[in-house]
């Protein structure tokens, strides 16, 4: 058995610097004149005394067997990480999906068989667990997702513990691809878009009424499936905002992990993180699904140069900046995004989290109404604009009041010349040309009843 | 170098100034780094071939730091690293013994006799405790310690590290062996 000495036992700082010192001197001596060496520099103090000479004892052997221990237990541990065919709890994992800084998520099915389910488990990276912060980090998210249910957030079916004492959750599978692939491969229309965003824009919204901040919204974190679902998954950094508090600052440790380039201006700079922060990305996430490409310019650019973007330039409206790959005709994309959907992506990416839109269904109702064809509730019109509003919204009344109106003109200018003709020679009256006051009043009767 | 090089070297100097944040960031590179070169290791390894933790937590180092960074960083780094591979080692060898213990004694050779299984986790675990229990007494002798056995530096690299001279490197680790060897080893008295 190994054996353990108490650490009660241990010597005090003085009798180690003491022990320290008769133990190199003792080094120092020939083998056979050490322990006449110890005995004289100990005097009395046998306790002393039989410290040193057991130290000296223990210094003739090697401590190889140690570092041999170390080394093996790196291999086996190097090796240790769940391959197809572990057993999870009910599962067993059959592939690995991806892997992150955080954790793995493999694709797994239940053990027993029972129904066909697929779910995906997220595994923690073993170095999680080295670091409390990461763990609390780990079990906020399951605690946010044992909150959700809503048919486009990915929902978490199980939490367990691995053989080694780490956390895993069960999640829904989807079995989809990021939205901004699927938007692409798919040649959707910009309303199918829209129409698309908008249920994007409920799940984001079931989460905020949990007093949920997802802070990581972005085109992989969306999958939709291959029947058009959107789902909306990785609430690795989502956390809770306190209700009576409102606003929490960012640490700097979520700073780190989030994907810069759809964070907002204030998780950059470390600012108070409300809802708001989600609409930002819900902004960017609008912006690449109508044209085609982010809102700014960041291959190759250092974190920090990013960070100074984010929060200091403006973005350009979408509609100058169309992606001509995405398959549109750039003239009819320009003509279709210029306007309302410019104004809707640039409110929701405002630096200002004060300026953007006050929540997400704020957003989905300007969506909502630009696919409806009505005026935006934030959006405040020109006296031109107005009329191409009203022009675009009611096109079935306009087109048939603009018949009527030539109709009527038509008329008004046929009797013109008739009555010309009239008074130029009454004696060549034709019967067909003769209209009296009373066909006028019957025609006008006609068209306005 | 890699992208990430002028990051980590920045998380270096920012753990260095006192942002104990900074040290969660590079957990994380430092981690998957040394996991992924030793996955390498292991699937091109000859029987008998030993993993040396020396050349992971170098290579590790050059692929995430920046060439000029300064000895400082440098050094932190590599105490980072041993730090990062001590607790990973000590975590797994921990889930490994846990229901091992108590059930039959565990023998464990002695000097440099090269030990694996059940006998290399307990042997971990009670050099972990054993250097705890030694950094309450004489903390830099415990960070020798650990630097050699699990950052798998060099007795200059130690020296550098601790910012001591490799002489009292040799020196003082006579000391910290000697005494470890009576914590852990089985047949003393």
């Amino acid at each position: 058995m190994l054996r353990r000495r108490d650490s009660t036992r241990l010597a005090s700082h003085e009798r180690w610097r003491r022990i320290e010192e008769l133990f190199h001197a003792a080094l120092e001596q020939e083998p056979q004149a050490a322990r006449g060496f110890l005995q004289q520099a100990c005097g009395d103090d046998k306790e002393l005394l039989r410290e040193v000479q057991s130290l000296l004892d223990s210094s003739k052997h090697s401590l190889g067997f140690a570092r041999s221990a170390v080394v093996n237990v790196a291999r086996q541990q190097m090796a240790s990480l769940p391959s197809p065919g572990k057993r999870m709890g009910e599962y067993i994992l059959q592939k690995k999906l991806g892997e992150g800084g955080m954790g793995a998520v493999y694709l797994a099915m239940r053990a027993d068989g029972e129904g066909q389910q697929q779910v995906a488990i997220k595994l923690m990276q073993p170095w999680v667990r080295l670091s409390p912060r990461m763990l609390r980090r780990f079990n906020t998210e399951r605690k946010i997702l044992a909150n959700l249910k809503h048919p486009n957030i990915a929902r978490l079916l199980d939490a367990g513990m691995a053989d080694d004492d780490s956390p895993y959750l069960v999640m829904e599978y989807v079995d989809g691809i990021p939205i901004d692939d699927y938007c692409c491969r798919s040649r959707l229309l910009t309303k199918d878009r829209l129409r698309l965003f908008l249920i994007v824009c409920t799940a984001v919204e079931d989460a905020h009424k949990n007093l949920i901040v997802h802070r990581d919204i972005k085109p992989a974190n969306i999958l939709v499936t291959a029947k058009g679902v959107p789902k909306l998954l990785d609430f690795g950094i989502a956390r809770l905002v306190d209700p009576i508090v409102k606003e929490q600052t960012v640490t700097r440790l979520s700073q780190r992990m989030m994907t810069l380039e759809y964070a907002s201006p204030e998780q950059v700079y470390g600012g108070k993180i409300t809802a708001a922060a989600d609409v930002y990305a819900l902004g960017v996430l609008l912006y690449e699904l109508l044209a085609g490409r982010h809102p700014f310019q960041l291959k190759g650019k250092s974190p920090l140069e990013i960070g100074q973007i984010i929060c200091e330039k403006q973005a350009e409206a979408p509609s100058g900046r169309i992606d001509t790959v995405a398959g549109r005709s750039p003239a009819d994309a320009v003509r279709t995004l210029h306007g309302d959907l410019d104004h809707i992506v640039l409110t929701a990416m405002r630096k200002r989290p004060s300026r953007r839109y006050s929540s997400v269904a704020a957003l989905s109702r300007d969506v909502t109404a630009y696919l409806n064809e009505e005026p935006l509730e934030t959006r405040t019109y020109t006296g031109a604009q107005r009329v191409r509003q009203f022009v675009r919204r009611r096109k079935v009344a306009v087109i048939a009041a603009l018949l009527v109106i030539l109709a009527l003109m038509g008329l008004v200018v046929g009797m013109a010349i008739h009555r010309k003709r009239a008074r130029l020679g009454a004696s060549v009256t034709h019967p067909a040309f003769s209209t009296s006051a009373a066909d006028v009043e019957g025609i006008r009767l006609y068209l306005f009843g | 170098m890699s992208p990430d090089s002028q990051g980590v070297t920045r998380l270096l100097q920012q753990w260095r100034g006192g942002d104990s944040t900074a040290f969660d960031a590079l957990l994380p590179l430092i981690y998957n780094e040394l996991r992924r070169l030793a996955g390498r290791c292991l699937y091109s390894e000859r029987p008998g071939h030993t993993l040396r933790a020396t050349a992971l937590v170098h290579e590790a180092y050059l692929r995430l730091v920046d060439a000029d960074i300064n000895w400082q960083d440098r050094a932190h780094f590599y105490a980072i690293a041993a730090r990062v591979m001590r607790r990973i080692l000590v975590e797994y060898a921990r889930a490994h013994t846990r229901h091992k213990r108590g059930c039959g004694q565990i023998h464990v050779p002695l000097d440099d006799a090269v030990v694996v299984g059940p006998e290399a986790a307990a042997i971990v675990t009670d050099l972990d405790d054993a250097l705890q229990r030694l950094a309450v007494i004489d903390p830099r002798r415990s960070d020798i310690v650990q630097l050699l056995f699990f950052g798998g530096l060099t007795y200059e690299e130690t020296a550098a590290a601790l910012n001591i001279s490799s002489a009292t490197v040799h020196r003082e680790l006579k000391l910290a062996k000697a005494w470890l060897l009576r914590e852990v080893e089985p047949r003393a008295s």
